[in-house]
């Protein structure tokens, strides 16, 4: 059978069977890493010992080392979805920042990322930069969980269409941040997010066609 | 085109190993490569297909005369090709995601590949090989660094090498 048609095969088998076809022939060793649509996870990347190994101060940097050596290892071909359900931590944010600027290199154009896959969340804290929004020239879709999402001061130009925002605190200014330089944005969607006490969703040349917030805070639309 | 006479037109497709058979052109031009044939007037005598045997070919056309008799339902569309597709097996599978691919009809090669997935999913290494006909052409040193390099992947897994 064609590469593709393997591919294609390969794409609905779940990730971590998919990536045990290397086993089967040299053809076969790297054919697992042209999947165009990957979804990993704390499993995925340190076995099957989270949220255990949380405990050990090491558990970061293993997953974070699985997680920059997966996306090494897929250079040269297209990622276009992306999902990542993962215990990230603070002291991760620099090594962090590389992986989100490989992801870009690879084209994503979904992103789907979950900063926590246990209740740990109350007590970690991870940031997002709305900086690295830049890093993704081609991203359109992004879901972003369990964390805080970050203001930066310029953004540079990019494609993102719609947004979703779960479990994150609001630093002030985030808001701001992406509905003034995330010109195509079209969809917003706020849930179960800690918002700053005045939230306004207004800008120049908003897109917007839709916003969805739940529950519904105190929010000035202008 | 026969449209206008009120007569569906019928094609005549023709197998690598020579059998004919007669399909309604509105079923057969679910494939994308039959339908351009169709389209540049391609299709006046008998359209050779010369990647797909009689077997497999006759297994399509029960396809594209089942699947094009139901009306835009996707529910129904979809619980025709489970059924279609729950008794088939391995190497019939392989055929048909080569024919479908060679069609280009997108809907049979999702279909089939979901199908193909569905079942090599909890099977061992040796069934995959065997079923798939592939060469190991590691050596035993280099496959046992390639599985110690993904020993992640293998941990828990149990499989299930029926047939």
């Amino acid at each position: 059978m064609p590469d593709d048609i393997l591919i294609s095969i390969l794409e609905r088998v779940d990730l971590l069977y998919a990536t045990r076809t290397c086993v089967l022939s040299k053809r076969w060793r790297n054919l697992h890493r042209f999947l165009p649509n990957v979804s990993l996870n704390c499993y995925l990347l340190v076995g099957p010992h989270c949220p255990e190994t949380y405990r050990f101060m090491n558990y970061p940097f293993l997953m974070i080392n699985s997680l920059d050596r997966f996306l090494r290892l897929r250079s040269g071909s297209k990622i276009r979805s992306f999902r990542l359900t993962c215990c990230l931590k603070e002291p991760l944010t620099e090594r962090f920042e590389r992986c989100i600027y490989f992801l870009g290199r690879l084209g994503v154009e979904e992103l789907s990322l979950n900063c926590c896959c246990d209740r740990s969340w109350t007590y970690t804290k991870f940031y997002f930069s709305c900086q690295l929004l830049s890093e993704m020239p081609l991203l359109k879709d992004f879901k972003l969980g369990f964390c805080y999402l970050q203001p930066s001061l310029r953004i540079q130009s990019n494609s993102l269409q719609s947004l979703s925002l779960e479990y994150v605190t609001l630093c002030p200014g985030a808001i701001e941040c992406v509905l003034s330089n995330c010109l195509r944005l079209d969809c917003l969607k706020i849930n179960y997010c800690k918002c700053p006490s005045k939230l306004s969703i207004c800008g120049p040349d908003l897109k917007l066609k839709s916003v969805y917030l739940s529950p519904p805070t105190g929010l000035s639309l202008e | 085109m026969a449209a206008e006479t009120g007569t569906p037109t019928t094609l005549t497709l023709k197998s690598n190993d020579d059998e004919l058979f007669s399909v309604a052109e509105s079923a057969a031009i679910l494939s994308v490569t039959i339908r351009n044939m169709v389209e540049d007037g391609c299709a006046g005598g008998v359209i050779p297909l010369d990647n797909v045997d009689g077997k497999t070919l006759a297994s399509v056309i029960t396809y594209m005369n089942g699947i094009s008799a139901i009306p835009a339902d996707e529910e129904k569309k979809k619980s025709y090709r489970d059924k279609f597709l729950s008794d088939k097996d391995f190497e019939t599978l392989a055929d048909m995601v080569l024919a479908a691919n060679y069609l280009n009809m997108s809907c049979l090669m999702d279909a089939v590949s979901a199908k193909i997935a569905q079942v090599m999913e909890k099977k061992s290494v040796g069934w995959v090989r065997r079923k798939f006909g592939i060469e190991n052409d590691y050596t035993p040193e280099e496959e046992a660094a390639v599985k110690e390099e993904h020993k992640w992947t293998f941990e828990g897994v149990e499989t299930d090498d029926d047939n």
